[in-house]
This record gives C-alpha cells, sequence and structure tokens, in this order.
C-alpha cells in the first residue's frame, strides 16, 4: 500500500464555471482526487458530466472566457498550479505534467511534419539541438512502436493512421518523463481492435516511467482493464470514488450501479436485456435541486430533492455520495 | 511537382484559347466601328484604312490571322493612335499599373495581416473591435472617395507627397494607399476570421499543453492554418488590383494602362481593347496558378504528386 | 447548419431537436440579428436613407420646387446653408437634391443587380452540381474561365457595347457578378444532395427539376441570402465606379459615383462638393456592410468570429 508522499498532484475543491448565453454552467463544482506516482485513477462519467473539463482545468487549458478561471487547490509538486503564473506554468506542461487526447487526429497539427512537433517538446523544455532532439524523438516513436521510425518522423499527420497517430501523441506527451499523465479518452476515436493495444502501451510506459495517469472515459470496461483507482463524476461532482475492485464489487451509489448494470459481461446470460438508466444527464445550466441524480433515480426520497447528500463512508479508500445508498461503514 | 506545374501549365491552354476567342467575338460583335467617330471620312479613306487593319476580311480569316500573330507576341496595331502598335502601348503603360499593384499588394498584406492577427489574438478586446470597426470603415470607402481626400491631406495641406502625375517613388506611396486600403481591410477580415478558426481548434491546445510559449504557440502554430484563407484571397485580389487601377490612375493621373483601356473600348479600338484583356487575363491566370502552387507548399495535405 | 451549436469547450449538449426545426432556424437568426445592436443601428440607417432617397426627391420637387437636373449658372456653387443644406454645385443645382436622386439610382442598381446574380448564380450552382459528373465539370469550368477575366473589363466592355442605359447597367453588373453565388450554392448541394431526404425524393420518383427547385434550391437560401446581402454593397461600389469613370448614369442625371467625380475635379475650391456624396456614399456601403455581417452571423452561428 503506497503512503501519502507518493502523492504526485492532489485536487481540492476544484471548481471551473461556464459564462454562457443560456446563464452559469458549473461544468465542474467541487471535485477532489488525487493521483500517486505509477498509478493510475479512472474518471469516468456520461458526456458532459465535467471529467474532461476537470483534467484540463488542471493544466488551465480551459479556454477562458467563456470559462472563469477555476477555483480551488490543485497540489503539484509543493505548488499550485491554479495560482501558478503563466511562464511558470508553462515549464511544466508537456514536460512534468503531460496531455493526451481524444482525436489524434485533430490533436495534432496538420501542417506540421511529426517530427517537428515532437522536437519542439524537448527544445522547449530542455534545451536540446535540433540533432540531439532529432535523435531523442526517432528513440521515443520507436518505443511507441512506430516502424521505421527515422523515415516516417519527417511525414505529417494525415499520413499516419489513426492507431499510429494516438502512438504519435503519446510519444509526444512522455517525451519529457512526466509526473503525471492524463489522457482525455485516448481511445474514443480508435478502432476497438487499436484500443487494447493503445492501452497497453500506456501501461507499458506507465510502469517504466513510474508516471501517474489519470485516466479519462466513459467506458467502464477500459476502467476496469486499466485503472486502479476509479472516481465516477456526475453533473460535475464526484459521486462515488473508490478502488477499482471495490467500486465494481460493491457500487454504492445508484448511478454506479446503473453503469454497471448497463455493462454487457460475459456472465450474464445473453438474453437478459441491458440495464439502461433512464432519462438523460440533467443540463448543466440548469441542475434539480437536492441530488442532480434524483430525477433518474429509483431509490430517490424528499432528502435527495432537498439537499445535496452527505459523504457515505464505506471503507478507507471507498466513498459515495447517496442519501439512499444502504452502505455499511 | 514538376508533373503537376507541367499539368497545369497545359490546363492554361484551353482556357486562354476560350478566353481570347470569347473576347475577339465580344468586342467584334459589338456594333459600331473604329472609324465611325471620326465624322469626315470618305468611303474611299475608310476602305483604306479597313484594308491597312484587315478589317475588310472575313471574321473567322480575321481570327485566324489575329491567334498566329498573337503567338509571334504581336497584339496588332492602335486604331485610336495610328503610330503604335499596341505592344508599345502595353509596354509603356503596363510597368506603371504592375508597380502600382505591387505597392497596394505589399501595403494591403503588411496591414492587414498584421490587423487580422491582432484582432484574433486579442479577440474582443478594444484592440479587436477597433481593427476590426478600421476594416469595415476600410471596405466601405471607396478608392475614389479615399484617394481625393489622401491628396487633400497629404499633398496640399501637408505638402508630404506629390499630388499627381508621374516621377520617382514617391508618386507611388498615395495612388498604392489609395487603391491598397480596400484589400487591406478586406486581408485583416480574411486573416482575424482564419486565426480564430485555427486558435479553437484541438491542435492548439494541444501546443499549449506541450508548454510552448503563447509566442511559440502564434508564430508556429497558428500562423500556417490561419494565413490559409488569405493566399486563397490572393488571385481574385491581385485581379481586382489590377482593374481597380483604372480609377487610381485616373485619380492621380498616371499613365498606366487602365485609361488607355476605358478610351479603347469607347473607341472600338479592336486591338488595343483585345491586347488590355488578355494581358490582365494571363496574368491572372499566372497569379492564379502561383496561388496555388503556394497553397500546396502551405498545406502538407494537398498532394501535387 | 446546426442552429444552436455550442462553443467547443463549452460542455453543453446541442438541442436534440436542433435538425427537426426548419422554422426555428429563421425564428433563431431573427432573435440573433435583433440582438446584434449594431446590425439593427444600421438596418434604422438603411432603412432612412432609402426613404430619403425614395421620396426625398419628389417631396423636395413638389415642396421647395427642387429639380435635381435644372442648372442655374448665375447662381453657382455656393457652399451649405439652410436652403441648400449640402450647398450647390458649379451649375447652381441643390446638392442635396442630387445626392438623394444619385442614392436612388446607386440603391436600385445595387439591390436590382444583386438580385439578377443571385438568380442567374443559384440556379446554375444547383443545376451544375445536381447534373454532377461532366456537365458539371463543365459548367463549372466556365465559372473558373469567367473568374480569370478582368471582371470589371468585361462590365466596361458590356457597357460600351450595350450602350449606357440605367436598365442595361445593372444586367450588365448581374451579368458577370453571379459566379459567387453560383460556387457558394454549388457547395451547399454537394453536400446537400447526398442526405436522405433527396434520397427519400428520389426514391420516390420526383423528377430531377422538382428535386432541384423544391428540395435543394430552398435549403441554399441561407447562404443565398448572406451572399446577395453583401453583393448588394459591392454592387453599389460598382455602379459608383462606373459612373465615376464616366461609363454609368450618364449627365445630367446624377448618381454617387459621378457626383463623386465632379467633387474631386473641385475639391479645392468646393470642398462640400466632394464631401456630401462620398460621405453619403460610404454612410451607405458601411451600413450595408455591417448589416451583411449581422445577417451571416445569425444565419450561420458557425461562421461567427
Amino acid at each position: 500500500m503506497a503512503t501519502t508522499t507518493d502523492t504526485v498532484l492532489e485536487v481540492c475543491d476544484l471548481r471551473t464555471h461556464f459564462h454562457t448565453d443560456d446563464g452559469l454552467v458549473k461544468a465542474v463544482d467541487g471535485v477532489s482526487f488525487s493521483v500517486r506516482r505509477g498509478e493510475t485513477l479512472g474518471l469516468v462519467g456520461e458526456s458532459g458530466s465535467g471529467k474532461s473539463v476537470a483534467c484540463l482545468s488542471a493544466l488551465r487549458l480551459v479556454p477562458t472566457p467563456p470559462a472563469a478561471h477555476p477555483s480551488g487547490v490543485i497540489r503539484f509538486a509543493g505548488k499550485d498550479l491554479l495560482t501558478l503564473p503563466e511562464r511558470d506554468l508553462e515549464r511544466l506542461r508537456g514536460n512534468r505534467l503531460a496531455m493526451i487526447f481524444q482525436d489524434p487526429l485533430t490533436a495534432l497539427n496538420p501542417y506540421l511534419s511529426v517530427g517537428r512537433q515532437l522536437t519542439e517538446v524537448l527544445e522547449v523544455h530542455e534545451g536540446a539541438t535540433p540533432a540531439a532532439a532529432r535523435r531523442a524523438a526517432i528513440e521515443m516513436l520507436t518505443r511507441v512502436g512506430i516502424p521505421a521510425a527515422g523515415q516516417r518522423i519527417d511525414q505529417y499527420p494525415h499520413q499516419f493512421s489513426g492507431g499510429m497517430r494516438q502512438r504519435v501523441m503519446i510519444a509526444m506527451a512522455l517525451l519529457c518523463g512526466p509526473e503525471v499523465l492524463f489522457a482525455d479518452e485516448p481511445t474514443t476515436a480508435l478502432d476497438v481492435t487499436i484500443q487494447a493495444q493503445i492501452l497497453d502501451l500506456i501501461g507499458e510506459l506507465q510502469a517504466s516511467l513510474g508516471t501517474a495517469v489519470v485516466l479519462v472515459t466513459h467506458d467502464l470496461g477500459v476502467v476496469a482493464g486499466t485503472a486502479d483507482r476509479v472516481a465516477v463524476m456526475y453533473a460535475g461532482r464526484i459521486v462515488e470514488e473508490g478502488t477499482t475492485a471495490e467500486v465494481f464489487a460493491n457500487p454504492l451509489h445508484p448511478y454506479t450501479q446503473g453503469l454497471l448494470a448497463s455493462m454487457p459481461r460475459i456472465d450474464t446470460p445473453s438474453r437478459q436485456r441491458l440495464a439502461a438508466i433512464p432519462g438523460l444527464p440533467p443540463d448543466l445550466g440548469q441542475l434539480p435541486s437536492g441530488c442532480p441524480f434524483h430525477p433518474r433515480c429509483q431509490q430517490a426520497g424528499d432528502r435527495c430533492r432537498q439537499a445535496y447528500p452527505e459523504v457515505v463512508i464505506a471503507s478507507p479508500t471507498h466513498r459515495a455520495a447517496c442519501w439512499e445508498t444502504e452502505a455499511v461503514s | 511537382m514538376t508533373g503537376y506545374l507541367v499539368r497545369r501549365v497545359l490546363e492554361l491552354v484551353p482556357t486562354a484559347l476560350v478566353i481570347i476567342a470569347a473576347s475577339f467575338a465580344l468586342v467584334r460583335l459589338a456594333p459600331g466601328s473604329p472609324f465611325s467617330s471620326e465624322k469626315e471620312i470618305s468611303p474611299e479613306i475608310r476602305r483604306q484604312l479597313e484594308a491597312k487593319y484587315g478589317f475588310d476580311r472575313p471574321l473567322p480569316e480575321q481570327f485566324v490571322r489575329y491567334v498566329r500573330n498573337l503567338l509571334q507576341g504581336d497584339l496588332g496595331l492602335s486604331t485610336k493612335y495610328p503610330q503604335r502598335s499596341v505592344n508599345e502601348i502595353i509596354a509603356t503603360g503596363f510597368p506603371v499599373t504592375l508597380s502600382l499593384a505591387a505597392v497596394a499588394l505589399v501595403w494591403s498584406l503588411l496591414v492587414g495581416m498584421t490587423a487580422g492577427i491582432i484582432g484574433a489574438v486579442r479577440q474582443n478586446t478594444v484592440w479587436d473591435h477597433s481593427a476590426m470597426m478600421a476594416a469595415l470603415v476600410g471596405i466601405s470607402v471607396p478608392s475614389f472617395v479615399l484617394g481625393p481626400l489622401l491628396v487633400l491631406l497629404f499633398s496640399l495641406r501637408l505638402q508630404m507627397l506629390p499630388p499627381a502625375g508621374w516621377g520617382d517613388w514617391r508618386h507611388l506611396i498615395l495612388p498604392g494607399l489609395t487603391l491598397g486600403t480596400i484589400y487591406a481591410a478586406s486581408i485583416a477580415r480574411l486573416t482575424r476570421g482564419g486565426m480564430l478558426e485555427v486558435i479553437r481548434s484541438d491542435y492548439i491546445r494541444t501546443a499549449r499543453a506541450k508548454g510552448l510559449a503563447e509566442r511559440l504557440v502564434i508564430t508556429r502554430h497558428m500562423l500556417r492554418g490561419g494565413l490559409l484563407p488569405v493566399v486563397s484571397y490572393l488571385g481574385p485580389a491581385i485581379a481586382s488590383m489590377l482593374t481597380g487601377s483604372v480609377v487610381v490612375e485616373k485619380i492621380f493621373n498616371l499613365p498606366g494602362i487602365g485609361p488607355y483601356f476605358v478610351d479603347a473600348a469607347f473607341n472600338r479600338d479592336y486591338f488595343l481593347v483585345m491586347g488590355i484583356v488578355l494581358l490582365y487575363a494571363f496574368f491572372l491566370l499566372l497569379m492564379n496558378l502561383v496561388v496555388d502552387l503556394l497553397y500546396g507548399l502551405l498545406d502538407p495535405r494537398i498532394d501535387h504528386a | 447548419m446546426n442552429a444552436s451549436q455550442p462553443e467547443p469547450a463549452a460542455p453543453m449538449r446541442s438541442s436534440p431537436d436542433g435538425l427537426v426545426a426548419g422554422s426555428s432556424l429563421w425564428q433563431d437568426a431573427w432573435r440573433r440579428l435583433r440582438k446584434n445592436k449594431m446590425a439593427v443601428a444600421s438596418g434604422v440607417v438603411i432603412a432612412v436613407l432609402g426613404l430619403a432617397c425614395l421620396l426625398g426627391p419628389t417631396l423636395l420637387a413638389v415642396a421647395g420646387g427642387y429639380d435635381p437636373d435644372a442648372q442655374d449658372l448665375a447662381y453657382g456653387p455656393q457652399p451649405p446653408s439652410w436652403q441648400h443644406p449640402f450647398g450647390t454645385d458649379f451649375y447652381g443645382r441643390d446638392l442635396l437634391v442630387r445626392v438623394l436622386a444619385g442614392g436612388q439610382v446607386s440603391l436600385a442598381v445595387g439591390i436590382l443587380a444583386a438580385l439578377i446574380a443571385a438568380l442567374i448564380g443559384t440556379i446554375y450552382g444547383a443545376v451544375s452540381s445536381y447534373a454532377g459528373g461532366l456537365v458539371d465539370s463543365l459548367l463549372m469550368r466556365v465559372v473558373d474561365i469567367l473568374y480569370a477575366l478582368p471582371y470589371m473589363f468585361l462590365v466596361i466592355i458590356l457597357v460600351t457595347i450595350l450602350g449606357q442605359s440605367l436598365v442595361l447597367l445593372f444586367v450588365a453588373l448581374g451579368a458577370v457578378g453571379w459566379l459567387l453565388t453560383a460556387r457558394v450554392v454549388r457547395g451547399q448541394v454537394m453536400s446537400l444532395k447526398e442526405q436522405d431526404f433527396v434520397l427519400a425524393a428520389r426514391s420516390l420518383g420526383t423528377s430531377g427539376r422538382d428535386i432541384v427547385f423544391r428540395h435543394l434550391i430552398p435549403n441554399t437560401l441561407g447562404p443565398v441570402i448572406v451572399t446577395f446581402t453583401l453583393t448588394v454593397p459591392s454592387m453599389i461600389l460598382q455602379e459608383a465606379f462606373l459612373s465615376f469613370l464616366g461609363l454609368g448614369v450618364q449627365p445630367p442625371h446624377p448618381s454617387l459615383g459621378s457626383l463623386i467625380n465632379d467633387g474631386a475635379n473641385q475639391m479645392l475650391v468646393f470642398w462640400w462638393t466632394l464631401v456630401f456624396p462620398g460621405g453619403v456614399m460610404a454612410v451607405l456601403l458601411f451600413a450595408l456592410n455591417f448589416l451583411g455581417d449581422g445577417v451571416r452571423d445569425a444565419l450561420d452561428p458557425r461562421m461567427r468570429t
């Protein structure tokens, strides 16, 4: 069991709000989590639950406006990322804190060769000479499994396949051996057969570099295979958090239960229908009162409509925010 | 790349032929004749004149002869200025027009791109709003209003620049500004639009996530994609600058090619009209080709192989 | 075109009824346009100027006996006064009436020529892309060639051929100005014709002509309107350009272009002869361009910059 000194990144009470034509949208509203060295945290939720915005906020990559400056505290290397001067933050981004994105086609610059996009990271952060940066880039491309990296480095993103592009993204993110990697739906845009390869690759590199990974996904299957711990997000907040084993074996929050029930499993009879969660995710501009999940929750009672639930603690690592859950602490 | 170039140049041949035929038809099928304006002209002299220029022949024969001469670089004789060939007139006037257009182009690119980039990078700030307001004013003030106003200010009040006429480079500044401002305004709007499209794109977020400083994000990652709309605008812009020079040359009394054209069209100076139209059309085709090549160089996704 | 496209980073879901709402697209656009204060102000300016130009000359003639064309050489040029708010010109004619009458010509030519251009361009573009294949490439090749011609020269030739009548002037402008609309509509139809509702219509046995006119063209209305609103000022500019060169509306009838030409020649002595026609022209174009921008933003929020 890792000790708390292993914690590399700690997010406390993060709030990112957007000012839109339709009013204030609380995309992230009081999110706290932490990751340890070498650990993978799965951040799970439906689209619009705020999981991507939470990651982008951590690196202050959400454009302001329309977003307001995120509030809260994000501790990394003894500093608060949210109050750090822009220049200091630039030194951390891409260097000690890296990020990979959902769609590698749009996330890579179509006008620059892959090599240029890789080498600039090393030139900026490590002051590498062009020749040294190129050597390191080829080495990293080889390491992420791009054949003939020496030739392909001079090609442009459109000349790569989807899976290869994501490998390039990963290479770019890991060039400087970051301590934390945010992976925002890294496999969603890829073919199913490629997905496993990419996840394995991230896992391998993580193990050798000791990187902490925050894996954002809507796919519980991905989480089950790769994450050590899981945080489930709903309507801008974390509603349940625990080790992967705990959450899968004993989901406390009705929303988590619903997600798990809607997941196809090998061990359920194939004729049994998958249980979908009724209703739609809420409009973040007009959240219902109390627990935002109550309109879709079959267990909801009066308390759920009136106030946001208190935290229920099931184990030192497992907790959920729900009034009605039958957790035993 | 060479193969592509050869193909593009070969493609120009039919286009050029159509343009020659169409402008020949348009000019020659028009009512009136080059000699109708001169009143006291006896049928005898008229016949002689027509024979001199070959107008007594059937039209198809004239067309063939015109194209044959054209291939040898001979654009024919002017009927309005009987002592001068069309080649001579173009040779004296076109360099003036071209340098005017060049000054206007440099001015419009410099001012337009700067304003557009500032507008996009500082979106929705005072900088942005004033740049775009200035651009809209620039688009809305026609050259024939702007020109006289500039003369009034810089030549007559401040006495900094010559008001009109032709001499050294200083005679090109006010005409260049007059001609270029409207394009500067369009380029500013296009630049801003192109840059904003890019600014919101995922790969700019990636560039920031890599820890690049804002200056590097702009110069290395945004400019290329952001300026592509400007590049594709350059072809039509240069075309329109050349024709727009007609008015500017008139305002500033420059000895360019423009005034000849209006005159020639009025007087049915067949060969001169044709000569100028073909010269401009040729120039435009060339510019469009250059712009296409430039576009291909800037955007690696366009494959000229 | 999704009417309710959120900002890319904003975590909102696009409304699920975004596509169904055919009429709500127009309501949305109207709502957005009304929220744009500058566009509304421009619309008011255009309405006031339009009314003044439409009714002004007649009212002033009936009420005060002002005649835009009646000369009074003895009276001569007078600076602005209560009796002649814009002053009088070299021939002693009231400039306000002349500017309003000129504005009438400008607006009429601008709107009619833009309408002609929109009509030709829409049909041409829709037919071209719906036909596809060889027909499409041929028709588009024609557009390319016309693009490569010096556009204004073509108009000048047309005007000198057709003679200087007002009707022919806007026919000439419209006949050459449809290229952009044709390209826009073609692009739009290209993407539309693969969509399910067209396939459905075809599977029901609807004729090609009905599909083009009943299904495709109505769906290109948005971009066509945007192009139209931005074509009006450019047509007005071109009419003024021609009149400035003496090729447009003929004296003694006024046009903004010819008034500006007169004014530019005498601006040193009689400044008001340049400032008022030039100012009205600039304000008109500015308002039209601003309204055009507003309409574009309202109809296609994605293009909002």
